[in-house]
């Protein structure tokens, strides 16, 4: 089963560059998985009556970036809908995975940070990729539907945010695919609905591994992690990379 | 802020103990927290048309043990909804928390292991806890909500399920609130819709931390080390959930080290599952660190 696993993850890795884009054409041919040609696919990652001052301001100046600085935003579609809008029926069975008990109109499977489709109550986030830097910012703001202490964050929900930023970081910086480790340190409770920056670098790369870190903290800090008052997570995570057959 | 944020906390931990129920009266108040005597509220960690079989035995193998063991079953609430059913307001305003931008039908807050209330989708958990041992037992089915990989469950939903088991497990064991630190290494893919037992224990309490450790694995495993198997499993095998003890220096580079040391022990391991779990107990690495918080009079 996990060889058939990696041969999926596999297949994700292989795609043809898009023509006719000449910045696309600059980068791999992963890119063109986040970012399609053409699509009817709602992007998520576009900004909503939900979103807080910082992070419409902060989304602001990336997108001035990505037309100076080379970097990129990345869209953020919720999974399986069809381009005709039709969800897909249930997920592929796959050996272990007994799908029988679940009616086939409940199959409708979502990437887990884009489960949440009500306006402002879930993960509300937008990610921002340099590739000559191989590094990405990630502006969150989690809705009252991640709670863990009383109007505050789950640490969980923290942790599921950092993965996804991970993996598509890791995917396109170095063709990283699946998690190894994880590590993470909570320094402070992060209140519901409010903004919370995620800076992430690759270390290195090493023995068909990804190192890289991540320092979640609030605007305040303008990205330094020695101000007194940080309010931050830091991260350590070791991804395998596969290279596509 | 954190000092508003820690009066929140101690407010949590400062219950009445329950009258009528001789079991209840047993245990430390804060099990009046999971275990309210009356409540309206929908307890979502009961059985529905969504659980697979290999949950719906676990969990029936389980409430049998909580007549016979002292095992407790945790009910599970969304949040907060009040018991005339409605749906609370916003939530309060902590300073940093800018709730202006929500409207005040859109403050419906919840847990977050509960946010998803599709049957089958999200999160199928209920937990089971053994005070007398500290230790803890998670029936966890991902649902299609929680992909990652195509077909397979996000890492970071069961991150997400970890630390809210470790949460309550800490919370019950010892009082632990907030967690400080965690640790996982991920040995496989877990497929969506497939049962996940996690077994949790608190290996140690000390400075005003709890340590815990858990391990998730396929019901196959029995809860014992598997046999040695040569060919790589068929099933999803065991993702540890362990932490190093805390550094004295506090620094990026020894985590570095410690994790980097972590993985070249684990890459010259071969793919026998269980020689792997037997070195990872006989390091003794411990997870999760907590701060135990005094029960305070309610203000």
């Amino acid at each position: 089963m996990i060889r058939r696993g990696f041969q999926v993850a596999a297949r994700l890795g292989h795609h043809r560059g898009l023509l006719g884009d000449p910045l696309i054409l600059i980068f791999p041919a992963q890119f063109s998985r986040f970012l399609p040609e053409k699509t009817d696919l709602k992007d998520d990652a576009l900004p909503d009556a939900s979103w807080c001052l910082d992070m419409l301001s902060l989304d602001q100046e990336f997108l001035e970036k990505t037309k100076s600085s080379g970097w990129i935003k990345l869209p953020s579609f919720k999974g399986k809908t069809q381009p005709n809008g039709a969800v897909s029926g249930p997920c592929p069975p796959f050996s272990g995975c007994d799908t029988a008990h679940l009616s086939p109109d409940k199959g409708d499977c979502r990437i887990f940070t884009r489960c949440i489709q009500v306006e402002g109550q879930g993960f509300e986030y937008v990610i921002f990729f340099q590739p000559s830097k191989k590094k990405s910012v990630c502006l969150f703001q989690p809705g009252p539907y991640l709670e863990g202490p009383p109007g505050f964050t789950h640490g969980g929900s923290l942790a599921a945010m950092m993965d996804e930023t991970f993996s598509k970081t890791a995917f396109l910086a170095g063709e990283g695919l699946f998690t190894l480790s994880f590590n993470i340190r909570f320094k402070n409770l992060i209140p519901m609905s409010s903004l919370v920056v995620m800076d992430i670098e690759v270390e290195k790369i090493e023995d068909q591994k990804l190192y890289m870190s991540c320092i979640a903290h609030s605007r305040d800090q303008q990205f330094t992690p020695t101000h007194p008052s940080l309010a931050g997570v830091f991260l350590q995570l070791q991804l395998e990379e596969e290279s596509p057959q």
